[in-house]
């Protein structure tokens, strides 16, 4: 009786054995077909690449990170797959191709860096709809670009919304130039009334935007030396105000009163 | 009021390091003064020198003129009027284009590690595609930090410190930063405007 059950155990073990291996045969083929489609469908989406004109130089990468198994092809496929989509959606490559180049230097692993790829692939659409709306036409991959960084100095949708609808009547690049120091401020612990009052005088025309753009250099400065931002940006408000380029505005502030060896009775005698 | 002094007694303290003014030399005015020649009599043949000196001086001196803006625009059409007329017929070809000329200015970098916790450290960013050559970072003994000088094109740049070969830190001193999409945050520098103007 013993005897049997134990024949009858041993023929299991065979039987399980040779299913397992005939399963491994017929799966072997199947697993094999997929590393080379992934392997030749990774080649043709390079191809692709190429053509919608991804740097030559990133797609070099990319194939040795694929060659020394730091990338898995799949990954590599989806990555280049969004790179393609942004030429497509006529956003610049450029801003893509720096981020991919600057995860590998910071060590970044290949799924975050593609994770990161989406998400800014998300914003810039977000951009671009928005200003779309603005002006009726595509942005100019400059514009999209500096819209970028904006998001990415930590402003939200919603108040990016808030700025381009509140200062619509004037241009592209005014409205993308103000929005960088209005995010850069709010960033730095500038208050919401502050800083809308200090918004409101530099947009009022091109020049006072661009030479007030400058303000976040002397900002920086005086916030690192205890300064609180709001007492700051008041005096730059009011010298905005006066019509004070922010040189003659630090300047004044930099130049120490002196006598020169001419008293001022002297001089009003004289 | 007190308050709005003593900010401003604040600002003051600080653009004035920041910004270095230069101080006159002792005793400025006096020897101005004293290095002006005194006043003479003169004679006959000194006053004619003279007017005959204010006379070259005029001539050669340049004068401003002042114009209405109907006379800029009627002598602008009538230049380009017979420029249009007598113009050779090859001119676009002697136009030579105007060539853009990249300002560089010097920046400083510096991460401060009195404990020498780095075996090294490098400034990585958009100035130099993320990449590490040439921007290397020496130890300086008396200021205890990392630091590098270096030379960039006017703009606005996102940097990291990349340390011991393999992590990267933002610029402790930054007071501007952007997230980096990795769920860290490079820094922000400006090179150029009011900064390097003073």
């Amino acid at each position: 009786m013993t005897c049997s059950f134990f024949r009858v155990l041993c023929l299991k073990k065979y039987f399980i054995s040779i299913l397992l291996f005939s399963g491994l045969l017929v799966s072997f083929p199947a697993v094999a077909s997929t590393i080379d489609t992934s392997a030749k469908s990774f080649s043709k989406q390079v191809e692709i690449a190429k053509e919608a004109k991804v740097s030559k130089e990133l797609l070099l990468l990319i194939t040795q990170d694929v060659l020394e198994n730091t990338l898995e092809s799949q990954q590599a496929n989806s990555l280049l797959a969004k790179l393609i989509a942004a030429q497509r959606e006529g956003l610049p490559l450029s801003v893509f191709e720096e981020k991919v180049i600057e995860g590998r230097a910071k060590g970044i692993s290949a799924s975050r860096i593609c994770r990161a790829v989406n998400a800014m692939l998300g914003e810039m659409l977000f951009s671009k709809q928005l200003l779309q709306k603005l002006t009726g036409k595509a942005p100019d991959k400059s514009i999209l670009q500096s819209m970028v960084e904006v998001s990415a100095q930590g402003i939200s949708r919603a108040q990016q919304t808030t700025f381009v609808t509140t200062y619509s009547s004037r241009n592209l690049n005014s409205i993308v130039e103000g929005l960088k120091l209005y995010s850069l401020l709010n960033q730095a612990g500038v208050s919401f009334d502050e800083l809308q009052r200090f918004m409101h005088l530099v947009m009022k025309d091109d020049a006072t935007l661009m030479r007030w753009k400058e303000v976040t250099q002397l900002f920086s400065i005086v916030i690192a030396r205890g300064i609180e931002p709001d007492d700051f940006i008041k005096k730059a408000s009011s010298a905005v105000e006066a019509g004070i380029l922010p040189n003659a505005f630090a300047r004044n502030f930099a130049l120490q009163p002196r006598s020169l060896g001419v008293t001022e009775r002297d001089s009003e005698i004289n | 009021m007190n308050n709005d002094t003593n900010i401003e007694k604040q600002l003051r303290s600080i653009l004035s390091e920041e910004f270095i003014d230069i101080d006159p030399p002792e005793n400025f005015a006096k020897n101005i003064m004293a290095n002006l020649p005194e006043m003479e009599s003169k004679t006959y043949f000194q006053s004619v020198k003279h007017i005959c000196w204010c006379i070259w001086d005029k001539i050669t001196k340049p004068i401003t003129f002042s114009f209405s803006p109907l006379q800029v625009a009627v002598v602008l059409m009538c230049f380009f009027g017979s420029a249009v007329v007598f113009a050779p017929f090859n001119y676009s070809k002697t136009v030579s284009r105007p060539v853009a000329i990249v300002k560089q200015q010097p920046v400083r970098f510096a991460l401060y590690d009195p404990e020498q916790k780095f075996s090294s450290a490098v400034v990585i960013g958009s100035f130099n595609k993320w990449q590490s050559r040439g921007f290397e970072m020496s130890y300086d003994e008396q200021q205890e930090a990392w630091v590098l000088e270096h030379e960039l094109p006017e703009g606005d740049y996102e940097y990291v410190f990349l340390v011991n070969g393999d992590s990267s830190i933002p610029d402790p001193r930054a007071v501007f930063y952007v997230q980096d999409s990795f769920g860290n945050k490079n820094s922000l520098i400006q090179v150029g405007g009011v900064q390097h103007d003073l």
